[in-house]
């Protein structure tokens, strides 16, 4: 079994800072061969750490998406100069399933690295981010963690005795959702008379560092601020032109070349680092 | 009061913010703009929520938001029959607005946290965030009558459906097309009737024990209620 | 249990409006290949308008090379445009009495094969691949009859004989075109 999810080990400010810039460069970037780098790497990563089955869904879910979009965008977009057959004298035409296709690689790109985000960007890391500032908040979460699983395994149990003893009506559902409550806020109030027994809400919080931002943090944090800021610059500048309408038209210079090859890097960047991983799990494994 | 004031005048500026946005960026960043001014919105709400430092209705916020997520658990087969909206309410109802914002937000992220976080997370925290502001600034009169309350559950409901079709609008197509707004909103109108019912049912059945449970809580251990308390 | 069941009848009661929203939507589009608009379009030219009023109407996107590296990159690669910037030279019309100046430019468009892109009969988006906001954030299609601009939307204006209709692209909110109705003080 190899570990996942290795580039979340990183400092949670390098993930973070990747992911954004990653999900709105995607967003902003409306150039096809931009945007299937995204998906096609965003894929590549998630095979490496999502199962088989779950890569499936996900693929089935984004071709889905690219054909909703190519099918609905004539309907409103009627520009372009390839009409194939027209709808109440208005064209529909084959530039504007291009530009639903463009639209839906870009949404399942997004949606995807939302995913992969969303999975391994736990509430740990987060109010690790946000915890000096936002200490109540992340207190009040974690609490709400807690009781949620709580409540859950209360409200199975409480279930199975009710339907045991043939208790299995809407109106016991109300009974023991009332009976839950009253349960948790009793919970809860005994958990805050604990919290400030123990000196909690007087004077400054504390903090426990439990990530270090090391070399390799570094590194990877450089690499992607330098391969965004150069991508966003020659997007900027005009290096990857393209549009849809009226026409198809790329513009594809020597310096265009360099630009996708700089994003590919950017994208792949997880994926490296969780093959490093995988190899370096081995061969550390194979010497004990 | 003061803090009620200050909230609004976030408000504003970020209404100016937004305008001032649409007139500057050329007419492909609106989605952006909205996400960012989203996000930024909730900030305040946030920020004011930090100053709060009473430790027993913090954590009586983080029971509510429990049973809040659990409550869409529990529910999450069918599609958009939620009890969110309606405990929100009742928090922000019992314990002031910005304890209703929480509630409303914190869920939104917690459930996401199980269901998939995704660009749509800053617009669901507003919105139910809003939601639960607003039953705090009525308090008093959701109280006192219950079809003020059944009526406040049924237009939340709406406002809610149709904020969520202006960001699936703005997302699709980087501006706002009213051909496509018209098209969402009439896909999604089975959706919003659907979430207006289940806010009613929800609220109406569950107003009654909660009412007595946290009448209870609050009157045994003598927690600062903002209902209990004097309007000023 | 009885919450899936419920949820199974709702997914069906919906998908089953979906579907019949859509057989009516269909029935109700009147499809044309290409050359069936083609051939629609000419014999709708030869046909004679009996007891109609007399208008003219030309399109004309010419400020547009006045502001030409605003222009976007898709229409200026799309080799699209003419170089005098005319779309529609000034040619008359007899339409029926009553109607709009949008059935017009529709009418016209239709038979003249030129592009259009309108939302519903009150805004036109663009004419001949050239489309709002394509050359600059205030830019855009805007309409005169008889040498002023109506405020209506174009669908709102109802012709009469003799009315001259002007269709011409603002790179500039109107103020290009000798429009002063954005312009402050006065």
């Amino acid at each position: 079994m190899n570990r996942k999810y290795a580039f979340f080990d990183m400092h949670p400010v390098v993930s973070l800072i990747y992911f954004l810039c990653v999900i709105v460069s995607g967003m902003f970037f409306r150039n096809i061969v931009l945007e299937l780098i995204s998906l096609i790497s965003a894929f590549v990563y998630i095979t490496t750490i999502f199962d088989r089955g779950r890569v499936i869904k996900t693929a089935l879910f984004c071709g889905a998406v690219i054909v909703l979009m190519a099918l609905t965008n004539p309907l409103f977009s009627h520009n372009g100069v390839t009409p194939l057959f027209y709808m109440n004298s208005m064209a529909v035409t084959l530039e504007s399933v291009y530009y639903g296709v463009s639209s839906g690689i870009m949404l399942s790109a997004v949606l995807v690295w939302c995913a992969v985000f969303s999975d391994g960007f736990d509430f740990e890391k987060i109010s690790y981010i946000f915890g000096r500032a936002f200490g109540n908040i992340s207190v009040v979460i974690s609490v709400a963690l807690r009781l949620i699983k709580l409540i859950r395994v209360r409200s199975r149990d409480l279930a199975m005795v009710d339907s045991a003893n043939g208790r299995t009506r809407l109106k016991d559902m109300l009974n023991r959702f009332s009976a839950i409550m009253g349960w948790s806020f009793e919970q809860g109030i005994e958990l805050s008379h604990s919290m400030k027994a123990r000196g909690y809400g007087r004077g400054r919080r504390s903090f426990y560092n439990r990530f270090r931002f090391g070399a390799s943090d570094a590194a990877v944090l450089t690499a992607v601020v330098i391969l965004s800021g150069a991508t966003i610059w020659m997007y900027a500048v005009g290096d990857f032109g393209f549009a849809i309408y009226p026409k198809v038209w790329i513009n594809i210079t020597d310096r265009t070349y360099l630009g996708f090859i700089l994003y590919s890097v950017l994208v792949l960047i997880p994926t490296a680092v969780e093959i490093r991983d995988s190899i370096l799990w081995k061969y550390y494994r194979s010497g004990i | 009061m003061k803090t009620k004031i200050k909230i609004v005048i976030w408000l504003g500026l970020i209404t100016v913010l937004v305008l001032a946005g649409a007139f500057v960026f050329d007419d492909s960043s609106w989605s952006y703009v909205c996400i960012a001014v989203s996000a930024l919105c909730i900030v305040p709400f946030f920020l004011s929520f930090e100053r709060k430092n009473d430790t027993t209705k913090n954590v009586i916020l983080a029971v509510l938001i429990a049973l809040n997520t659990v409550g869409r658990f529990v529910f999450a087969p069918l599609p958009s029959f939620k009890p969110v909206t309606a405990i929100t309410i009742i928090c922000g109802m019992y314990m002031g607005p910005v304890y209703g914002f929480m509630c409303g937000s914190l869920t939104a992220v917690l459930s996401n946290f199980y269901f998939g976080q995704g660009p749509w997370t800053a617009f669901q925290m507003l919105s139910w965030g809003l939601v639960g502001f607003g039953a705090g600034l009525l308090g008093r009169r959701l109280m006192n009558s219950k079809a003020v309350l059944l009526i406040y559950g049924m237009i939340t409901g709406c406002l809610y459906s149709l904020v969520m079709d202006i960001w699936t609008t703005m997302w699709m197509e980087n501006t706002f097309n009213i051909e496509r707004f018209m098209f969402y909103v009439t896909g999604a109108l089975p959706t919003m009737v659907i979430y207006m019912v289940s806010n009613c049912i929800f609220l109406f059945v569950l107003i009654g024990p909660m009412r007595r449970k946290m009448d209870r809580i609050f009157i045994k251990y003598d927690i600062n209620s903002d209902l209990h308390r004097s309007q000023d | 249990m009885g919450k899936l069941k419920k949820s199974r009848i709702i997914a069906c009661l919906i998908a089953i409006l979906a579907v019949a929203a859509i057989v009516v939507l269909i029935i109700n589009t009147d499809f044309e290949t290409v050359d069936e608009h083609a051939s629609n379009a000419s014999n709708e030219a030869l046909e004679s308008v009996t007891d109609g009023i007399s208008v003219s109407i030309l399109i004309n996107y010419s400020t547009v090379f006045d502001n030409y590296e605003n222009l976007s990159d898709g229409v200026k690669n799309a080799g699209v445009l003419r170089d005098d910037g005319v779309l529609l030279d000034k040619t008359t019309v007899v339409i029926e009495k009553g109607k709009s100046v949008y059935d017009l430019l529709e009418y016209v468009c239709r038979v003249n094969d030129i592009a259009i892109e309108y939302n519903g009969s009150t805004y036109v988006q663009g004419i001949g691949y050239l489309y709002e906001y394509d050359c600059g954030p205030i830019s855009g299609w805007m309409y005169k009859v008889n040498g002023i601009f109506p405020r209506d939307a174009c669908g709102d204006y109802i012709l009469e004989d003799g009315d001259e209709v002007e269709w011409r692209y603002t790179c500039d909110l109107g103020r290009d075109l000798g429009d002063q109705y954005y312009n402050m003080g006065d």
